[in-house]
């Protein structure tokens, strides 16, 4: 049984396409399976989607990994994120008052 | 023996400026942003609205060639003016000396806003040493108390008013960062929450239902949300492991705190503006934008971060 009190991340592999989808929440308790799950989401370069429509919270910390990893990959190949969460909406305004580089945002879910 | 050593002059200039009445007050400022627009310089204003109001109409069609923002607005937390104001302006312009007309203290501050508007007129020096950059600080004379024109003194290098420029002999901005670190008035009816690595969740759910419960919107309360998870995640990082996390309503203000047993060593936390690149230290740089207002004490064994969102 799950104790409420701690932050859990769930992270699982979208069907039929490259990227993830990531049901919780990313504090400094889930940070290295946030850690691990952009590295091997960005690992070889390719296109990548994040389905975050689950994620429930997401800190300052947990927004810049996903903006350097954005960054480590190619221009041709953006991360792009599903329906984020209006923490993270916000936290990017700050962030980067100009567009995130090489971040694209959907605000449907792909069919 | 003596030794000639040149050592180049510090290039930046942070003059308050004493006025008394909208014609002092024009008088003082639109030849410092003609002179700036005139030399091709980059001239934001960021003042009070009626002041803003006063110097677009007096600029006319050169309004259009000066960044005009609303300090009450823009500025309304003191801690975010310097990374949000001031240096995004500055920064946006690297290689050319840049003029800007900052106004952070009214007659309207709170008493609980002023230790934090006073403690930012003392970290501007800091913040900007080394910097090609003018920064003209408007004072209210005829309606601010004595004791704020005293701070003025003690926060500006260089003074200004209807008879003159004068060195200020009583500039220490030091003195006014320490001064103003004094504890904060305990509050009454706060809930209270420990917190470390293994309860965050727990604390944002007490967040959010505070926060809700005191009637501030989705938005609002994802920005307490996060706040209040910035605050507690520096105290387990830097402040001994756990953090102690009070909140409560006042004075129509929905207020978070955290205290823990760490020691804020970098006057600047929280005001240093995001660099591309880095990724790390920037929970305290969010905790200024999103909030209304940020008030700290810290010492040698302890720290206490103060986060008002107004209702």
């Amino acid at each position: 049984m799950s104790d409420s009190h701690i932050s859990q991340l769930q992270v699982l592999r979208l069907p039929g396409e490259r990227g993830l989808r990531v049901i919780g929440a990313v504090d400094l308790s889930t940070r290295e399976v946030w850690r691990n799950a952009l590295e091997s989401a960005t690992v070889n370069g390719a296109p990548t989607r994040l389905d975050l429509s689950e994620l429930s919270f997401i800190d300052t910390r947990g927004t810049s990994m996903l903006l350097a990893a954005a960054h480590r990959q190619p221009g041709t190949a953006p991360l792009t994120i599903t329906r984020p969460p209006t923490v993270l909406r916000r936290v990017l305004a700050v962030l980067c008052p100009d567009e995130p580089v090489n971040i694209v945002i959907e605000e449907q879910e792909a069919s | 023996m003596s030794t000639l050593v040149d050592t180049p002059a510090e290039p930046f200039v942070h003059p308050a400026l004493f006025y008394r009445g909208g014609d002092e007050y024009l008088a003082g400022t639109v030849p410092f942003i003609r002179s700036g627009i005139a030399a091709g310089e980059p001239v934001a204003v960021a003042v009070p609205g009626p002041n803003l109001a006063l110097l677009r109409a007096e600029l006319g069609a050169d309004a259009e060639r000066v960044r005009l923002m609303d300090m009450g607005a823009a500025g309304r937390n003191p801690g975010r003016i310097i990374p949000g104001v001031l240096r995004a302006f500055a920064d946006a312009h690297p290689s050319r000396p840049v003029r800007i007309i900052g106004e952070p203290i009214w007659p309207g501050r709170t008493e609980d806003e002023y230790p934090a508007c006073v403690q930012h007129e003392a970290l501007i020096n800091l913040a900007f040493t080394g910097r090609d950059v003018t920064i003209l600080c408007p004072y209210d004379t005829g309606n601010l108390p004595s004791a704020v024109l005293a701070d003025a003194e003690a926060t500006h290098p260089l003074l200004i008013d209807g008879t003159g420029e004068r060195t200020s002999t009583a500039y220490s901005p030091e003195r006014i960062i320490a001064g103003y670190n004094q504890p904060l008035p305990e509050p009454t009816g706060a809930a209270e929450l420990t917190v470390d690595a293994t309860n965050l969740a727990r604390a944002r759910v007490l967040a959010r239902t505070q926060a809700l419960r005191a009637g501030l919107t989705d938005d609002r309360t994802a920005d307490v949300e996060l706040v209040v998870t910035e605050l507690v995640t520096n105290s387990i990082d830097h402040g001994g492991g756990t953090g102690r996390l009070r909140i409560w309503t006042a004075d129509g203000h929905f207020v978070c705190e955290v205290h823990d047993q760490g020691t804020l060593t970098d006057p600047l936390a929280g005001r240093h503006p995001a660099a591309p690149g880095q990724h790390r230290q920037r929970g305290l740089l969010l905790v200024n934008h999103m909030s209304d207002l940020v008030r700290l004490h810290t010492g040698t064994r302890s720290t206490t971060l103060r986060v008002h969102f107004r209702l």
